[in-house]
């Protein structure tokens, strides 16, 4: 059990080394990177599974006890997030094998990925902010490389941005560390837990709450701190937009929830009524920016944006329904958002191009890629019965229990909007004409076909289980949500009973 | 029912499979499904009809209180056989209108889909699994709409569909839940023992919300506009799902709440208000309509508007004209949706002023269309001569304002005469027009669905209460609530409201025969242009994206600076704010005692930043950073860290020395900032430099305790055998952080490696 709460982290660090060393075999780096990737899922499930039957466990590295080493615990919102991570993982690899050109896997693209995973993991699965912070720089550096591999002047343009701000973000989330340190005398958060509960200067707890909100808002990219995901998305190949975009703003509101659920508890008012406010121009912001888009990749992009809002706005109304709408929802995005960049990069693959003014005439020719297309597209709009419907329908009953009238009525516009995107790249990609100066169609051969569509049905499989199948995923969001509120079993699990 | 819908749901899924095996005799298997619907539905005819109310539970989210629970009253039983009879001839009818069609597999995938989800709406007892079909019927009806892709006309009526179909959608989902807060329950059927809805705080939002997705559905004023312009669908569409079914799912919504929403003033008045204006706006809009599907389209709406009307005026006689009008309407219209199909079909035409005197090439459609053209003026013994008089009986009989709302239906009432006579009789007499195409009668297919659906208008004329009575009776006692009985006659007797509805088709003559005199001048023209929604569509839909146009490029404009200017400043105003208000700021304790040494250390790296700051050159602006950084490191030596200083040491230096290397490379120094940005920038850091000291002497004015400092020093050498404490926190107490710390440097490694390598600039 010790060991199965490590692998997640371990497999992936294990393979990028080997990965490494095996730099020139291209046929090892395909096919090695794609068992890593299973293998990892495979742990994956079996984790999920322990902490499903069982509940919270914690691993006291190197045997140093808590609060005194690193700790590294799983709950089932940290458990759920690896599974879903392992997925994402898995789905890329397969997704990479055709679309991912030799020249970037000679220089390590397949390295890097397991890399990221690992950063990723380790992310959702420590028990100690600094150690996070950690993780977070791993996950920073890897994807930072993974941005700019290529060289090419969009991408340079984008992987510059991207790393400024997020180094910017990092040295947020130091100082709060420091400051933290200060305060507490302790980085274990659930110790941290303990402590800022019993502190009497609750004003400087809320100071390092808006710190941390600064530097996960950043991750997150929430509004206004959003920039460098616009910036920088749409310019590397697609399975590697696709792996960001479901993974990493994820791993900044996976730890929003952690600390404003664990730490910064105390102060809601001020601290929670924020989010909310975020939230609602997150959503909006976002929206928006995708209604001024022509471009496929841009257009999701600025829909992940609108939609970390939903996942915001789910903490910030702070009911266990509203943060169970929340965990829903960010389950439902990460499969629902990486595969519509899988199938733009379909797309690019025949046409030639993510610039929607380019492409058209997709529904004449491959009716079944525009099922593919509509069932996430339409999950991301939120109709039902797919699994979208279900995220926002949670997320606005909770917000209309607690009379929040405001911030559903904007959830339900932005909803709107964003049916309004969606059928907007099926306009003018599905239904439109190609235009007349268009190159000729690139048809995929067997292999591509098979590689880059596999990964697309089984995320559409995923979406539409969610959907039909609601009750398991919302229970479950339930008693993830439950688990986060009531801290005390996640704190005991990390300070063995005690303290 | 539940079967009923998974049926159609699962066959849409298999036609794809369907065609390839059977090629063209798919489409007439396919008819079947709603035929065979249609007597299943049949069977519970004698059921329903002896009052009886079949239910049927399957658990879907019960977590969430939304199960697939199905209902049958009258109400539902009377709709699903509407869905599926039409359904029936609609399907048969375009397996001959769309033989030659290339997509005509995606035509029956979206069409069973749609019957499907309809089916579910009108079934369903959960309010949200309704909600789920009522929401998949917007859907396919956007599908549909735009079937001829290819044209930009439909893509853009199919859009305009959806997006006011999409936000009546949301605001139902809203109201639904409202509702749901209110009854504590999901199920309609227990929401009917509920008292006090109205009286809730909550009931107004909820009838708001509620009404705005059932007037966006049903094309109730001011959402209308949609309507006529979802006529770019194929014709078995549109008189499929744009005037028999799916265009009434609002009103069947309306008809459906009424007994848990209803009885208040709000909810009737506003009805009332609601569906008069729709019925008479567009009645004088279809005077002036000239294409027979529009001419159709709008004529639906008002009789739409006429059933909202109803169910706000409310009294038995009321709801029973409604259900009747209800029933006549979808068996005429369709009717007659489905000749313009045929004679668009056969003519090249849909022209109404081109089309004269068809009935010797297309004998049988013109038999139809006589049919149902009588049935819709409200001619006698047609079963919509019933329905016309049961609502002109209720209006005078409705107690208040009778004169007005009588001039309102009357209105409505004239101009579906004119309607009918325009789109069924017109085209078919007279002398010959050359059209298009030379024509011919219409094949089989075509016109013995339509024949079904007139006959069946004039029979239930004949025989209202052996054929409809007792489904009527069920269906009105549904919708008030309460159990109705009432005898259906066709023949009342030569009485005022006789009377007044010979008058009517006087009037519908009168306009039919000067109704050149008024296309042009009339107020027709007038009211049409200055009542023009569709004309906010597409104001708010431009609105919205000049605002994100602007929005996004003021927010995400490209320059760095300003996204660091941002971010910056709301770290600044959040904290800050917390700090002034809810931190005891007293607590900071500036009588430090200072050492010259120190002062000079300090000075020195002030002196340094502001080179920094004013440098003209890159070098010169890096050297100085060097010194604050050396600045820095000396205090670690003071403050007794020789490691941390040693390291601050080379990490200066190194810097300086790979910046000194790659600067020669970099383009020139260009200042991109004018004085005022300067100075706004100056006022940023410095306030963020002030806020992070003042955070770091809050926090230092405390003595600190922690148990992990104590721990260390005393379990460094006898646990972990290392006399450095700091190293072994490094590479034993928390070797994970070092190890991560050592992979973010490798893979930085890979990036450099990569980045100057690997170049794909103009590569594919």
């Amino acid at each position: 059990m010790d060991l199965l709460l490590l692998l997640p982290v371990l497999l992936p660090f294990a393979g990028g080394i080997v990965l490494l060393i095996l730099k020139n075999h291209q046929k090892s780096q395909l096919y090695g990177n794609a068992v890593v990737s299973l293998f990892s899922l495979i742990v994956a499930v079996g984790l999920f599974s322990a902490i499903y039957d069982k509940g919270i466990y914690s691993v006291q590295l190197g045997g140093w006890e808590a609060p005194f080493g690193i700790t590294f615990v799983a709950d089932l919102l940290g458990s759920v997030m690896v599974l879903i991570t392992a997925i994402i993982g898995f789905t890329t690899s397969i997704y990479s094998l055709a679309s991912v050109d030799d020249e970037r896997v000679k220089y390590g693209y397949y390295p890097l990925i397991q890399f990221l995973l690992m950063g990723i993991n380790g992310a959702f699965l420590t028990g100690d902010i600094f150690n996070l912070y950690v993780w977070f720089e791993v996950m920073l550096i890897s994807s930072f490389v993974l941005l700019s591999l290529g060289g090419t002047r969009e991408q340079l343009e984008g992987a510059i941005k991207y790393v400024t701000l997020n180094l910017l973000s990092s040295a947020f989330f130091l100082a709060a560390i420091g400051i933290i340190y200060g305060l507490a005398g302790t980085l274990n958060m659930a110790d941290l837990a303990v402590k800022f509960s019993a502190i009497e200067n609750e004003g400087m707890v809320t100071v390092v709450a808006m710190l941390l909100f600064i530097a996960f808002g950043i991750k997150s990219a929430v509004f206004p701190l959003f920039f460098w995901l616009p910036a920088s998305y749409h310019t590397p190949p697609a399975a590697v937009s696709a792996i960001f975009a479901g993974l990493l703003t994820k791993v900044g509101v996976y730890a929003l929830f952690r600390v404003f659920t664990l730490l910064f508890t105390s102060n809601t008012e001020y601290t929670h009524t924020i989010l909310l406010f975020v939230a609602g121009f997150t959503m909006l912001s976002g929206v928006l920016g995708a209604a001024a888009q022509n471009d496929f990749r841009r257009i999701l992009s600025f829909h992940i944006i609108s939609q970390i809002g939903y996942m915001i706005m789910g903490l910030a109304l702070y009911s266990p329904l509203a943060i169970a709408g929340g965990i829903f929802y960010i389950i439902h995005h990460i499969i629902v958002k990486t595969n519509l960049f899988f199938i733009s990069g379909y797309v690019n693959k025949i046409k030639g191009s993510y610039e929607l003014k380019k492409v058209g005439g997709l529904y004449k020719v491959y009716p079944w890629l525009g099922f593919l297309f509509l069932i996430p597209a339409m999950s991301l709009a939120g109709i039902p019965p797919l699994s979208g419907f279900w995220a926002k329908f949670t997320v606005a009953k909770a917000g209309l229990e607690l009379e929040s009238f405001m911030i559903v009525g904007v959830s339900l516009l932005v909803g709107l909007l964003t049916l309004f995107s969606m059928t907007k790249i099926w306009n003018e990609a599905f239904w439109t004409d190609s235009p007349k100066d268009a190159p000729e169609d690139v048809k995929p051969g067997v292999f591509t076909k098979i590689s880059m569509l596999t990964p697309v049905i089984i995320l559409v499989v995923i979406t539409i289980t969610i959907g039909l199948y609601a009750e398991p995923f919302f229970n479950f969001s339930v008693r993830a949500a439950d688990q986060l509120l009531n801290s005390g079993e996640y704190i005991n699990t990390v300070l063995g009973g005690g303290s | 029912m539940l079967i009923a819908v998974l049926s159609g749901i699962i066959i849409a899924a298999l036609t794809p499979l369907i065609f390839r095996v059977m090629k063209e005799k798919a489409s007439l298997l396919l008819s079947l499904v709603p035929v065979f619907l249609f007597a299943w539905y049949l069977s519970y005819y004698n059921r329903v009809a002896n009052g009886e109310i079949i239910k049927e539970v399957s658990e879907w989210i019960p977590a969430m209180g939304i199960n697939l629970t199905f209902s049958m009253d009258g109400l539902s039983l009377l709709f699903a056989l509407i869905i599926t009879g039409i359904g029936s001839v609609v399907f048969f009818y375009a397996a001959a209108y769309l033989k030659h069609d290339k997509y005509i597999t995606r035509f029956y995938v979206y069409i069973l889909f749609f019957m499907a989800s309809m089916l579910g709406v009108v079934t369903s007892d959960n309010i949200f699994g309704l909600f789920v079909f009522w929401e998949l019927t917007s859907l396919s009806s956007y599908l549909l709409i735009g079937y001829y892709f290819d044209k930009e006309s439909s893509r853009k009526s199919a859009l305009q569909a959806l997006l006011v179909t999409g936000t009546g959608g949301l605001a139902l989902l809203a109201g639904l839940i409202l509702l749901y807060i209110i009854t504590g329950t999901t199920e309609i059927s227990e929401m009917l023992a509920v008292t006090g809805i109205s009286s809730h705080e909550l009931y107004t939002g909820a009838v708001i919300l509620v009404l705005i997705g059932a007037f966006t559905k049903s094309a109730q004023f001011p959402f209308h506009f949609w309507l006529p312009n979802a006529m770019a669908a194929p014709s078995p569409v549109s008189a499929y799902l744009h005037s028999a079914t799916m265009v009434k799912a609002g009103v069947f919504l309306l008809a459906r709440l009424n007994p848990v929403l209803g009885g208040t003033e709000f909810w009737q008045n506003t009805l009332l208000i609601f569906g008069g204006t729709t019925m008479v706006i567009a009645a004088f809009l279809a005077l002036k309509q000239t294409d027979l599907k529009k001419l159709l389209a709008y004529s639906t709406v008002s009789v739409l508007g006429t059933l909202t009307f109803m169910i706000g005026l409310g009294t038995e006689t009321a709801l029973k004209g409604m259900v009747i009008y209800l029933l006549a309407h979808s068996l005429f219209k369709a009717s007659l949706f489905l000749i313009a199909g045929s004679i668009d079909h056969e003519t090249g035409t849909r022209n109404v002023s081109q089309l004269s005197g068809l009935k010797s090439f297309m004998p049988f459609t013109a038999f139809v269309a006589i049919f149902a053209a009588l049935s819709k003026m409200g001619f006698f013994p047609f079963y919509g001569f019933i329905g016309k008089e049961t609502l002109y009986d209720a209006v005078l009989k409705s107690g208040s304002n009778e004169i007005l709302l009588f001039s309102a239906v009357f209105i409505g009432g004239a101009v579906s005469g004119f309607v009918a006579i325009t789109a069924g009789i017109k085209p078919f007499i007279g002398r010959t027009i050359e059209t298009p195409k030379s024509p011919h009668e219409a094949p089989l297919l075509m016109y013995a669905g339509p024949i079904v659906l007139a006959s069946a208008g004039f029979i239930f004329g004949l025989l209202p209460e052996s054929f409809t009575g007792n489904i009527v009776e069920k269906t009105a006692s549904a919708i008030a609530g309460t159990n109705i009985e009432y005898t259906i006659k066709l023949w009342h007797g030569f009485n005022l409201v006789f009377l007044l509805s010979v008058v009517t088709l006087v009037v519908a003559y009168l306009l039919y025969r000067f109704r050149t005199k008024f296309t042009n001048i009339s107020i027709a023209s007038g009211v049409g242009d200055f009542i023009k929604p569709s004309m906010l569509y597409d104001k708010s839909l431009s609105m919205m994206i000049s605002l994100a146009r602007g929005q996004t490029r003021l927010l995400q404009n490209g320059y760095m600076r300003y996204y660091i200017v941002l971010i910056v400043s709301t770290a600044l105003g959040l904290t800050g704010y917390v700090l002034f208000t809810s931190v005891d700021m007293s607590v900071i304790d500036i009588s430090f005692d200072i050492t010259f040494s120190e002062v000079v250390i300090l000075l020195v790296m002030i002196a340094a930043s502001i080179t920094a700051i004013k440098a003209k050159r890159r070098l010169s602006a890096i050297a100085s950073l060097g010194v604050v950084g050396y600045g820095v490191a000396i205090i670690f030596i003071m403050y007794g860290a020789p490691d941390l200083a040693l390291t601050q040491f080379s990490i200066e230096t190194l810097t300086v020395i790979l910046f000194v290397l790659a600067i020669y490379r970099l383009p020139k120094y260009l200042p991109f900032s004018n004085t005022t940005l300067r100075f706004r920038d100056f006022i940023i850091a410095a306030a963020s430099g002030v806020m992070m000291t003042m955070i770091v002497l809050l926090v230092t004015s405390e003595e600190m305790v922690s148990q992990l400092k104590s721990f260390f020093a005393e379990n460094s050498l006898p646990l972990a055998k290392g006399k450095n404490v700091v190293n072994v926190i490094l590479v034993d107490f928390r070797a994970l952080d070092t190890m991560g710390e050592i992979t973010v440097l490798a893979i930085a490694a890979i990036g450099v490696y990569a980045l100057i390598k690997l170049r794909m600039e103009g590569r594919k």
